[in-house]
């Protein structure tokens, strides 16, 4: 029997979706775990519940299906089918490395066949490694395509020491130490703030939308502090709490405020290095 | 009225008579002596030695005796004392000149002279009198020369003004006669005393000889014609000419110069026409010559007391100060040669011909002023500097040569160097030096004849350079209106465009209008005219070249019109230039002026062609615009599309009423979009209803994630708006920037009219933002790139539909979200008929 978790963030769309798969699920095939409206809350209930398979949605606010994949625990990876309307670029990706994929309206047969695959998968370990590496595959594939831009010039000269973060009508200047972490998503560079250490408990997270790329950050940050460790992530040295061993080679970190990012292939070997392990 | 033609009657009937009296007196005494004698007096031409006699104090001496000449070649040269002639003794260089005048050309003479206490003989073999010449002292022979290179170095000037006015108009057809009969004399005479001083006195019966006496009869023709033609010039300067009242006395006054021109033809043919000589008409022609002259001044000063005022109209170039000078001149010689003033009789010879010189030059004094009124509006200040810079260039290379020959020629006289060789080298020399120099001189002399004419010239060369930074039509009608009025200080000016050929609408504009205005309503019964023949009206007959109607001309006249310049097109005139006479008192338009402002008429065409070609440019990127509309709503938007139906099948089951709604909105969406295809505006009411559908189909996706509130004034709904435009934008803020945050956000339209009558469209949202404008001044376009071709496609047609680049605006803050602001002029500027705004049925 295989547990099912729904991610979409249109409510319409989830619901057809539950309603063609419940005939199989009363044949006993399968049990819908729950739904989920973007990529944050699909991971936080997949931290909650093991899910077999995975209908995930390409187009989320803050974190896409892409993103959510590869933050998933690889020993613990469920069968993951991407649905989609109409996204020529995520057409590509799937076609360039053979994963499966739905397209909305999704179609009963359609949707048959992923479940059948799916339940294969879970029969057969071989079919699920090799449902593994095509999806590797893609999340390489996606990083390729992702901001192939050459980094900006080293800057010469001190580094910055605060970071002046445009907030309403304000600027709110930041010491580079609360740098947690520094993303891009879809085009939306977002940075990763903690909150001051103020009265007891945990500093909370917080994250603001900046119109400077990676590239120009980076270039203003100490390298002896801060590392990309992906096309599309910056992270602070000091605020790195555990490595996670993830698949083929690579690293999740887990940074201060429960924060995940996962390290690239080439950039897991270096901070390996770098942290002398 | 009345006493001036009285005066001019009078003056037409008695100049003749009165010029013909020394040929009266002269027939007198013929007859007189055949009366005594029985037999006709039979005369011989004079003779002449070429050696200029003159009493000294130890009897005559040889002042100057011409190289060549018969004298100097038997052997008398200067300083010599005259003993004997033939045996003769003479005590007066006169009586001497009156025994070897009588001696028939061509005998042989034996002259004694004294030289250095000797005694030698020469034998001089006499030759004709050169008539009209004065070959009597040195200084008269040297002022002669002279004061005729100066008179013809005035007469180029005139002929090289005048001629090229006469290619265009035969008002300076006379001006040019004038100058030109006088110059046959002035040249002639010049020519030959050249000749004399070059190549020695002509033998008589040689080939030379035969060319001197034809340069002779040259001159002797432009000495009787010009009197009669300066005094017809100005009986027709003074309207006279064509007055019926004048009578036959318009043709009385050719008897004079009728009778005296075949006499003069046969004399110096034959030598002597009875008792008649060429020599012998010296007086009567010299007398006829100071009555026309004499009569001419008279006719201005009587114009100037009985009618000043048509005085100053037409003959201003002639004062009567000027007048004054030449009658009294005129009269003096007059009497002088009738022996009233017994002047010429009791003078020597040398005297006399310094008399009857002065007389000459000072006589064609007058063709200058007759002549520079209508000459005005000639070339002047060119050929004035031309003549400058060559009588500046001409002038150094003279002294150049002088003075470095003279230094040079002790050294080559030292080396025995040959000495033409040498010369002719450094003649080359100088010449390659000064073809050099002339140019800088030139434009020196340009700058020192700095008229307002030249100013003029250049403001409106400067402004031709500049015509290309013109962007419209209006504007270039109207600077160069304001260029030109101002360049060449008229009174006023118009210029009227029709930029688009022959059925398009005028453009117009004037400087400084004052009254009697040129309307437009005249314009237009001058302009059929204009349009065919394309050629410059003026409203001094020198500059015309139009064939305008009479009455069409009055017309202009009236309205204070100088000039008309058609405005030459490719083939035909697209436009009118009409300047006013000019601010200052008796200014005029040259053909200087004329040429420029043909030539800025040219400039202007094809400055109107350039912005035709703009203004092409412009409607094809335009109608290209439109085009990429059209494309663009054929294209449904497949994410758009799909999602919709993603939802619809999602609803049908559940919610069936709700995807039913969806269905219709988007079964609306596509019938809007079917409808106006091919408009490029619809209403802003019916932009609205497109842009609802298309929210409530987001809505239905995405639920209470996607909240709009819509704010619309009443009185705009009906504006029209480039169609799909507010679609565009509100399509980004929902995709762009509420879908793209996890709690949503509220997106909020609000279409009011502004202070200045545009409507202005806001879309704001509360989504994430644009980063890439958190930094940039508010107002600033999105950096290329950033999100979709919908907003740049938005800008670019708004730009080819309104011409304006301000209309869309967007600022965007973190945590804010992002506002976009599109203003929509009242009236789409330059719509093409057929595709513009349709009203909402």
């Amino acid at each position: 029997m295989l547990h099912v978790l729904i991610v979409d963030d249109e409510a319409p769309a989830r619901r057809r979706l539950r309603r063609l798969l419940t005939p199989m699920e009363e044949a006993g095939r399968l049990r819908i775990a729950g739904e989920a409206s973007d990529g944050v809350e699909a991971l936080e209930r997949m931290k909650e519940t093991p899910v077999d398979l995975l209908f995930l949605d390409i187009q989320m606010p803050e974190m896409n299906g892409f993103d959510v994949v590869e933050r998933l625990d690889p020993a613990r990876r469920p069968v993951v089918v991407f649905t989609t309307a109409y996204d020529e670029y995520a057409l590509r990706a799937f076609e360039a490395n053979a994963v499966d994929y739905l397209l909305k309206p999704i179609s009963r047969e359609r949707l048959e066949e992923a479940v059948a695959r799916a339940e294969r998968a879970a029969e057969r370990p071989d079919a699920r490694q090799a449902g593994d590496e095509r999806i590797e595959r893609l999340l390489d594939w996606v990083e390729a395509q992702t901001s192939a831009r050459p980094s900006a010039e080293p800057a010469s000269g001190p580094y910055i020491q605060q970071l002046s973060i445009p907030y309403r009508d304000r600027i709110l200047i930041v010491p580079v130490e609360r740098l947690v972490s520094a993303e891009i998503s879809e085009g939306i560079a977002r940075l990763y703030v903690l909150d001051e250490p103020a009265g007891v408990g945990k500093p909370r997270l917080r994250q603001h939308i900046v119109s400077y790329t990676l590239d120009q950050l980076e270039a203003h940050l100490d390298p002896s502090r801060f590392v990309r460790v992906h096309r599309s992530a910056l992270v602070q040295y000091d605020h790195i709490r555990e490595l996670i061993p993830w698949f083929s080679g690579r690293y999740k970190l887990l940074l201060s405020g429960d924060h995940e990012v996962i390290a690239s292939r080439e950039r897991s070997k270096m901070l390996k290095e770098r942290l002398m392990m | 009225m009345k006493r001036f033609l009285l005066t001019a009657r009078a003056l037409v009937w008695l100049t003749p008579l009165v010029a013909l009296i020394p040929l009266g007196q002269m027939a007198a005494d013929w007859v007189e002596v055949y009366r005594v004698t029985a037999t006709w007096p039979r005369a011989m031409p004079h003779s002449f030695d070429w050696v200029a006699w003159k009493d000294a104090d130890d009897g005559i001496r040889a002042e100057y005796v011409f190289p060549h000449g018969p004298a100097a070649e038997a052997g008398i040269r200067e300083g010599d004392a005259f003993y004997m002639l033939e045996g003769l003794q003479y005590f007066s260089a006169e009586d001497l000149r009156g025994a070897t005048q009588g001696i028939e050309p061509g005998q042989v003479r034996t002259y004694y002279v004294i030289r250095n206490d000797e005694v030698r003989t020469a034998p001089v073999r006499f030759t004709r009198y050169p008539t009209f010449l004065y070959p009597l002292s040195a200084a008269l022979w040297r002022f002669s020369i002279w004061g005729f290179t100066l008179g013809v170095f005035f007469h180029l000037l005139g002929l090289s003004i005048a001629a090229p006015l006469a290619m265009r108009s035969r008002t300076a057809w006379q001006p040019l006669l004038l100058i030109l009969v006088s110059s046959l004399w002035m040249f002639g005479n010049l020519a030959r005393m050249l000749m004399v001083e070059l190549f020695g006195p002509p033998v008589t019966g040689s080939a030379y000889d035969h060319i001197f006496q034809g340069l002779t009869l040259i001159s002797l023709a432009g000495w009787i014609g010009f009197p009669v033609l300066l005094f017809r010039k100005v009986l027709c300067d003074a309207e006279l000419l064509e007055d019926e009242r004048l009578g036959a006395g318009r043709a009385a006054i050719y008897v004079a110069p009728l009778l005296l021109a075949p006499a003069a033809l046969i004399t110096s043919v034959q030598g002597a026409l009875g008792p008649l000589t060429l020599d012998g008409l010296l007086v009567p022609i010299l007398f006829y010559a100071s009555c026309y002259i004499g009569a001419a001044a008279l006719l201005v000063l009587a114009l100037y007391a009985f009618e000043r005022e048509k005085a100053e109209r037409l003959l201003w170039s002639w004062r009567p100060a000027g007048a004054a000078v030449i009658l009294t001149a005129a009269l003096f010689t007059a009497l002088s040669v009738l022996g009233v003033v017994p002047i010429l009789g009791s003078v020597t010879d040398t005297t006399a011909g310094w008399l009857i010189v002065c007389a000459q030059l000072l006589f064609v004094v007058p063709v200058t002023l007759v002549s520079a009124a209508p000459l005005r509006h000639g070339k002047v200040d060119e050929v004035l500097s031309r003549a400058l810079t060559y009588l500046t260039v001409l002038g150094l290379v003279f002294f150049a040569f002088v003075g470095g020959m003279s230094v040079l020629d002790p050294y080559l006289e030292r080396m025995a160097a040959p000495r033409h060789v040498v010369a002719g080298l450094y003649v080359v020399l100088l010449l390659i030096v000064f073809e050099r120099l002339a140019r800088p001189i030139r434009a020196y002399t340009r700058a020192f004849f700095v008229t307002d004419r030249q100013r003029a010239r250049k403001a409106v060369s400067r402004f031709q350079e500049q015509m290309r930074t013109i962007l419209d039509h209006e504007t270039l009608v109207r600077s160069t209106i304001d260029v030109v009025g101002k360049a060449y200080d008229a009174r006023s000016a118009i210029l009227f465009i029709r930029p688009l050929g022959t059925t398009g609408p005028w453009v117009s504009s004037a400087y400084h209008p004052e009254p009697p205005y040129l309307t437009e309503r005249l314009f237009h019964r001058i302009w059929p005219h204009f349009e065919r023949e394309g050629r410059i009206w003026a409203r001094n007959p020198e500059l015309d070249e139009s064939r305008l109607p009479a009455e069409l001309s009055r017309l202009l006249t009236e309205r204070g019109a100088a000039l008309a310049v058609p405005i030459m097109g490719d083939g035909a005139p697209i436009g009118l230039l009409v300047l006013g006479m000019k601010k200052q008192r008796r200014a005029v338009y040259n053909l200087e002026d004329l040429e420029q402002l043909r030539s800025l008429g040219g400039q202007l065409a094809l400055a109107v062609e350039r912005l035709n070609l703009v203004e092409r440019e412009k409607m094809l990127a335009r109608q290209r615009a439109e085009a990429q509309l059209v494309a663009l709503r054929a294209q449904i938007n497949p994410h758009f599309l799909f999602n919709a139906l993603n939802t619809i099948i999602s609803l049908i089951e559940e919610r069936p009423e709700e995807a039913e709604a969806v269905v219709e909105n988007l079964a609306a969406i596509f019938r809007h979009i079917l409808q106006t295809s091919g408009h490029p505006f619809v209403s802003l009411e019916e932009e609205l209803a497109l842009v609802s559908h298309y929210l409530a189909i987001e809505q239905a996706r995405f639920g209470d994630k996607l909240r709009v509130e819509i704010d619309v004034e009443p009185e705009v709904q009906a504006v029209p708006v480039p169609a799909f435009a507010l679609q565009t934008l509100v399509e980004n803020a929902v995709k762009h920037g509420i879908e793209k945050q996890r709690e949503g956000g509220r997106l909020r339209i609000v279409c009011r009219r502004t202070e200045d009558g545009l409507v202005e469209i806001i879309v704001s949202d509360t989504g994430v933002g644009i980063p890439a404008l958190f930094d940039a001044a508010p107002g600033e376009l999105v950096p290329d790139g950033f999100y979709g071709i919908g907003l740049a496609n938005v800008a670019e047609r708004l730009e080819h539909l309104y011409l304006r680049s301000d209309l869309l605006r967007m600022w965007s803050r973190p945590g804010e979200g992002a506002t976009v602001r599109l203003l929509v002029p009242p009236s789409r500027p330059g719509a093409s008929s057929g595709d513009g705004y349709r009203p909402p049925a």
